[in-house]
């Protein structure tokens, strides 16, 4: 575990819980009132896990969260068929 | 001149007066240590007449290196002899014992003759009758006594190593207080306190090579990052012997070149092999550049450096797994204060799937679920593995939830693919039941930090559990919340209808519990049967992948088709399919010719037959008006007549929970759960299980 996991956990619960969020990391350092430079590597970190995806432009970049992948109903032999 | 050696003049003056002899100690330069005690005539004689000659014999004599560490004779002359003995002390100090002179026996004519000769005014008479004798009787005795003097002495000399342990004392305190810092400043403080070596420095594994990482001392800074393998020079020596070893004067030795490369030119060196606590394993080493040699107390203080730093090591890796485990701690409170207000099931799914990857750090996780209402397996997924995912994710859906429940249940695997993945696969478990797996890919091969991740895993995997417990009852009780919404809303606008639904309701709650089938798909079929009025794609709208809706649809089809497919059908749709079509025709002349020989309808024939009577009871009830109550099983329970344990007891039997299963629950005793359960049998006058479930569901359906 990295030192850095409570904070990452903070960013990961703050782009769940506003799944639509699309936010910038001076931004995203506001709603969690952490400092900017100890936010960016955490950001660098949730997207490279796929947890954030990153979008607009290099100079200008912003953050939304990417929700996982569902497969409602997995096809698992017989699986399907049992009570 | 201190304590110890006043004793050791003490033990010589006593020995002395006890054998005739003069004893004295030497250096290991053969310095006189300590002046001769006791009163020996022929010493006295001959260091009168020959004083530089005995004091250039004995010193020579210290010098060499005797092959023999026991106390031996030395004839200091020609048959003089004098008694000696070499000690070492523990902080490697080296003194010679002398205890003189004695002659051989029957050699008193001889010797004086020959000392006649050479010192013809001394009274030889006098002097040589004083002199002890040695023969072979006596002769073990002396040694003897030499070899208890010399163990007394070595203790006290011993005893004159307060420095030392002051030093090495110094070390662990200071390496003790350090237990927040890294090695380099355990070095640094040796090196800036001690003034013994010239750099000193630590190498560690790197991948296959070992790098120097600390190092320490003018000009060694050109060594930091060197590399060297296991066996190479120096340093890669006592990496396969595994002991300190020491080299003087290296400057010429072709092993040096490695230092030399980096322009560092030291002329001795020592290595200590350490292990870590993880079994990682390192070198220490240090030395001069201006001096070719190691003193023996330098080379006492490298190793007493090497066992500080292999100290400092634990002491670090202890207090850094402390500082460690109470970040977990924090973590774990974290995640469970979030999960705890976590408002709905997806959310608590997808903190599972985000914080189990963001906890190792992979690049992959995901969640299955097997949805314990009708079976299915859901799969929440984040990243990809090497390994294909979908069939990652069937396989091990197939093996935890194909497998036989009874085993394996809550153990924890590392799966590993043939494409290089390794996965940690914990159980989420709920009431002994396995309700999913979370699986998160790791890279790390270190086997102490994955054992470390795994432990996090387990636990993030136990609080997951409870709470997808919490928020699927949240969940359950707000879909019964949802039905019941549904069929009091057909009240409103056909009455008729709703009473039917009703009926159909009991009826089937009652003919269920005939036929076994297991608690979550009775409430499925009476769910089923409530809202039958509506089309099972508008439910299938509502309760998406709800059971209820299968049994709906099935069950239409074989009512519409005339029982057609009804071998192939669920035992939920025949039952939904029989009672719909007996509510609706009143009689069971509906059941087509074909199926009647079935095992379902057989049994529904009986069951109609036997219970014809009370179909008095299914008439709408007169206060349909009066305003109803939502009626969950828990508060049927708590209306008959039980005790609290009893009510908790008969929850459990409707929850499928058998004796012993309850008994684990509740932590009570399988004997105490089966008094309980033959007490709710006598209460509810029922016979068994099936009927005192059956009670219960038709208690709950009449006052709903």
């Amino acid at each position: 575990m990295t030192e850095t996991f409570p904070l990452q956990m903070e960013c990961t619960m703050l782009f769940q819980s506003n799944p639509y969020m699309i936010e910038t990391p001076e931004g995203i350092s506001v709603r969690l009132g952490r400092k900017v430079e100890d936010i960016l590597p955490v950001i660098d970190q949730l997207c490279n896990q796929g947890i954030l995806q990153r979008l607009g432009d290099e100079l200008t970049p912003l953050y939304r969260y990417q929700e996982p992948v569902i497969i409602t109903n997995l096809d698992i032999q017989g699986e399907a068929e049992r009570a | 001149m201190n304590q110890s050696f006043t004793l050791i003049e003490e033990l010589q003056s006593i020995y002395a007066a006890n054998y005739g002899v003069a004893i004295w100690i030497t250096d290991e330069n053969g310095e006189m240590l300590l002046e001769p005690k006791g009163d020996n005539s022929l010493y006295s004689m001959l260091l009168r007449q020959e004083h530089d000659k005995m004091h250039a014999i004995l010193k020579k004599s210290s010098q060499k290196e005797w092959s023999i560490h026991l106390p031996f004779f030395f004839d200091i002359l020609p048959g003089i002899y004098t008694l000696t003995s070499s000690i070492l002390t523990e902080n490697g100090g080296k003194y010679q014992i002398w205890a003189g002179m004695m002659m051989e026996d029957q050699s008193q004519e001889l010797l004086k003759k020959q000392l006649e000769a050479n010192y013809p005014t001394e009274n030889l008479d006098a002097i040589l009758i004083n002199t002890p004798v040695l023969n072979a009787s006596n002769k073990q005795m002396w040694i003897d006594w030499m070899e208890k003097f010399s163990r007394i002495a070595t203790h006290l000399f011993s005893e004159d190593q307060h420095s030392f342990y002051q030093t090495q004392n110094e070390l662990f305190k200071k390496a003790v207080q350090a237990r927040h810092q890294p090695a380099k400043q355990v070095l640094m403080h040796f090196k800036e306190e001690y003034h013994e070596f010239d750099f000193i420095g630590m190498a560690k594994k790197q991948k296959d090579k070992y790098q120097i990482s600390e190092i320490a001392g003018e000009g060694a800074q050109t060594l930091e990052g060197a590399e060297f393998f296991p066996g190479e020079g120096f340093l890669g020596r006592v990496l396969l012997t595994d002991e300190f070893e020491y080299w003087e004067g290296i400057d010429k030795d072709p092993r040096s070149v490695f230092f030399q490369q980096f322009d560092f030119h030291p002329l001795s060196l020592f290595c200590a092999p350490m292990k870590q606590e993880d079994g990682t394993r390192y070198v220490l080493f240090g030395g001069n550049l201006r001096q070719s040699d190691f003193s023996v107390k330098q080379l006492k203080l490298a190793k007493a450096l090497a066992i500080t730093a292999e100290t400092h090591s634990l002491i670090y890796t202890l207090q850094t797994n402390v500082d460690h485990q109470l970040h977990r701690l924090s973590a774990l409170i974290e995640v469970s204060k979030l999960m705890a207000n976590a408002s709905d099931m997806k959310k608590v799914i997808y903190m599972l799937v985000d914080i189990g990857l963001s906890l190792i750090g992979g690049s992959f996780s995901c969640l299955l679920l097997k949805d314990s209402h009708n079976g299915k397996v859901k799969l929440i997924s984040r990243g990809k593995l090497k390994m294909d995912t979908a069939e990652y994710a069937k396989n091990t859906a197939g093996r935890y939830f194909m497998e036989s429940g009874e085993t394996k249940r809550n153990e924890t695997r590392i799966f590993s693919s043939e494409q290089g993945d390794h996965v940690f696969e914990c159980v989420i478990s709920s009431r002994e039941k396995i309700q999913g797996v979370l699986c998160i890919a790791t890279e790390i091969e270190k086997e102490a930090l994955m054992e470390e991740q795994l432990k996090f895993l387990e636990t993030l995997a136990v609080i997951g559990g409870i709470s997808l417990q919490l928020t699927d009852k949240d969940e359950t009780e707000a879909e019964d919340r949802q039905v019941h919404a549904l069929y009091r809303a057909v009240q409103h606008f056909n009455q008729d209808a709703y009473s039917r639904a009703e009926e159909a309701a009991e009826l089937a709650a009652n003919f269920v519990v005939k036929l076994g089938i297991n608690a979550p798909l009775i409430k499925e079929i009476i769910h089923a049967c409530r809202l039958s009025y509506y089309s099972p794609d508008f439910i299938g709208e509502m309760f998406p992948d709800k059971k209820m809706v299968s049994v709906m649809k099935e069950g239409k089809n074989l009512i519409e088709n005339n029982a057609s497919g009804w071998v192939e059908a669920s035992v939920g749709a025949q039952v939904y399919a029989l009672v719909m079509q007996y509510i609706l025709k009143g009689s069971l002349e509906a059941i087509p010719q074909a199926i009647r020989n079935t095992e379902t309808v057989i049994e529904f024939t009986k069951f109609i037959d036997e219970n014809n009577v009370m179909e008095q009871e299914f008439q709408l009830s007169e206060d349909v008006e009066e305003e109803q109550k939502l009626q969950t099983i828990s508060s049927t329970i708590k209306e008959m007549n039980l005790s609290p344990r009893e009510q908790e007891v008969l929850d459990l039997v409707i929850q499928g929970l058998n004796n012993k299963e309850i008994a684990q629950e509740l932590y009570i005793s399988g004997h105490t759960v089966k008094n309980h359960v033959t007490k709710i049998f006598q209460k509810l006058e029922v016979p068994d299980r099936a009927h005192a479930i059956s009670k219960v569901y038709q208690l709950k359906y009449k006052s709903s």
